[in-house]
């Protein structure tokens, strides 16, 4: 398969399944929401170092939320309901509660399972604090010294999501996949259901499993595949492929990636670009698995 | 218990601004320095923003963090523009730590930056670059440069530049002003003001969302016993006339809001707060006072009248 001259090669993306929520932070204009929006999401590449993947999905416009200011979603994933539950309450009360005119909402109304992050924040108001039930949920009014922090009680949990949909740039030397990969960016930016959680979404350090130098690395790089490192190790680069970067992208289910996939790769193929690929460990460890072909068919 | 506005004396006005006679306490921190470098002054910035994200309080996130400013090229260890990155932590220890941490997680994995010491005189250091070179698998190799080892840890990419060992000094947390005001409109207006000219102090951070805080706390709670901190009910404008509150707010004060300064030495928060003082006093703003706890805990004490007299000097 090719498509404007660049090679899809035949493999697949392995994703595994994660918890999910969905936060929606308004504020009096969108600027605010986006710094709230920022602070709740940095610092969350991994889930293995980070504790969660998080990043802002889309803008909203007042028309789109629930006290019809300006705002922001973001999208949060985590290993297990319970730990998701832990890392919206430290973050949403260390980013969103401490951040100027700031309201903070749940984005999954419709998910059954849910979480009670704003019950646990609720305490900072050392019973202070009121409720009320709108529609047949909670808001909590929390008084801080800027007047008082309005969050929602519970956070439903969107229990099939998928975490490491994934794929790899093969460029020609560095600009050249660094430029294939802000497109791709460019193009997923803003896609439904779908966040990217490495710093401008994309990654350059693709690892593999475990170590063969140090014992202890639960991870290391993935020399098959760093250009400086061809001559020194069994390397999967084809000749004229001297710098390769990876999308990684989680979404609130497996078809959300999917669509992102087909709409980055898509942008992705460029000038410069050799190859498209895709990172997995053999079909083994994740239960979804992202077929490159079948994504792009209809595309070349 | 967290004292605002602890006043012992009478106020100086400026312009039409009372600043209350208290002091910030803050106390004693380790800080590093982190350059971050990359192809364009947006990569840097990308790659700092994700490192400083989830870092407002060391109690909540186990480190404070913020950009402290963009470098030029010629300000850079390899003549790219950069990002400079303060982190501050409870001991050297903890912060090589966060380092690792952050450093492998937000700046390895970006395209395009390398990662260099900002503190190259502190005479103690911290190995960040000589834990992260791991991930290269033992295929990094490292070069030592007027007595600084560099690792080159390969990526897909190409290959990652980071410095083995970090600055690592002695710095202080929790300077801060608060900014009463007749409404929130007011309150906001004026903290931006003041974030807009602090910002421009090097040597400091401030690691709140947008540089500000406006859930000010008290030392644990009334009402629960497993709560640390809780909200600062004197100073919530919500709250004047509730049972069980005493109020510290002046009539016509309906809104409060707290800058948090955290820096590496006295003279440079001393030097933000000043201009952010000043910069804050503006109308609609009722007084500028601080946070404190009675001066037992913090060994570090700003009083706000010294820092408007040295403004007025």
């Amino acid at each position: 398969m090719n498509i404007r001259g660049v090679h899809i090669e035949d493999t697949f993306a392995e994703g595994f399944g994660m918890a999910a929520a969905r936060v929606v932070i308004t504020a009096t204009n969108l600027k605010w929401a986006r710094i709230a929006a920022l602070k709740l999401t940095g610092f969350a590449t991994s889930v293995i170092a980070c504790k969660c993947e998080a990043a802002i999905e889309r803008e909203l416009g007042p028309d789109e939320t629930p006290d019809a200011r300006p705002g922001v979603a973001a999208l949060m994933f985590a290993i297990g309901t319970e730990n998701l539950n832990r890392r919206l309450v430290e973050r949403i009360g260390q980013a969103v509660l401490t951040c100027p005119t700031t309201s903070c909402f749940d984005g999954l109304p419709e998910a059954p399972d849910r979480v009670p992050a704003g019950r646990a924040l609720r305490a900072f108001g050392d019973k202070f604090q009121i409720s009320k039930v709108v529609g047949g949920q909670r808001y909590w009014r929390v008084p801080v010294m800027e007047g008082e922090f309005l969050l929602q009680e519970s956070f439903g949990v969107q229990k099939r999501a998928v975490g490491g949909g994934n794929f790899l740039i093969l460029g020609e030397d560095a600009p050249s996949a660094l430029a294939a990969a802000e497109a791709a960016v460019a193009a997923m930016d803003g896609m439904p259901g779908i966040i990217l959680p490495f710093p401008g979404g994309v990654v350059r350090s693709g690892s593999k499993v475990g170590s063969r130098g140090y014992k202890s690395m639960t991870a290391s790089t993935n020399d098959a595949y760093c250009p400086t490192l061809r001559l020194t190790t069994d390397s999967a680069l084809a000749e004229g492929v001297n710098s390769v970067l990876e999308i990684v992208i989680d979404g609130l289910d497996a078809h959300a990636i999917s669509r992102a996939m087909r709409a980055g790769i898509d942008a992705a193929c460029c000038p410069g670009v050799r190859a498209i690929a895709a990172g997995n460990y053999g079909g083994n460890l994740g239960t979804f698995h992202f077929h490159l072909r079948q994504i792009m068919e209809g595309v070349s | 218990m967290l004292r605002y506005g602890f006043v012992s004396g009478e106020r100086i006005l400026r312009r039409g601004v009372a600043i209350v006679d208290t002091f910030a306490e803050a106390f004693g921190m380790r800080a590093a320095r982190v350059l971050i470098t990359a192809r364009t002054a947006a990569w840097a910035r990308t790659a700092a923003q994700s490192m400083t994200g989830f870092a407002t309080s060391v109690i909540g996130c186990k480190i404070e963090a913020g950009i402290e400013a963009e470098l030029l090229p010629q300000e850079t260890p390899d003549g790219r523009p950069g990002v400079s990155v303060l982190l501050f932590g409870f001991d050297a220890d903890g912060l090589r730590g966060r380092l690792v941490d952050r450093v492998g997680q937000t700046v390895l994995t970006c395209p395009t930056t390398a990662c260099f010491d900002g503190l190259p005189e502190a005479a103690e250091r911290v190995v960040v670059g000589g834990s992260l070179r791991h991930f290269g698998d033992k295929f990094q190799s490292s070069k030592v440069l007027n007595g600084n080892r560099y690792w080159r840890i390969p990526v897909m990419e190409g290959e990652f530049l980071v410095q083995e060992a970090f600055g690592v000094q002695k710095a202080i947390g929790g300077g801060n002003f608060l900014i009463l005001a007749v409404d929130p409109d007011a309150a906001l207006a004026a903290a931006e003001a003041a974030v807009d000219v602090m910002r421009k102090v090097r040597g400091i951070i401030l690691p709140f969302p947008g540089g500000m805080v406006r859930a000010g706390s008290k030392v644990g709670a009334k009402h629960y016993k497993k709560m640390i901190a809780s909200t600062n009910d004197a100073y919530c404008p919500t709250l004047r006339g509730r049972t069980g509150v005493t109020s510290e707010l002046p009539e016509g004060v309906n809104s409060v809001l707290e800058i948090v300064v955290d820096g590496l030495d006295r003279s440079a928060i001393e030097n933000a707060l000043r201009v952010g003082i000043d910069a804050a006093c503006r109308p609609g703003v009722v007084e500028i006072s601080a946070g404190n706890y009675g001066g037992k805990l913090g060994k570090h004490h700003f009083h706000l009248h010294t820092l408007v007299a040295d403004a007025s000097a």
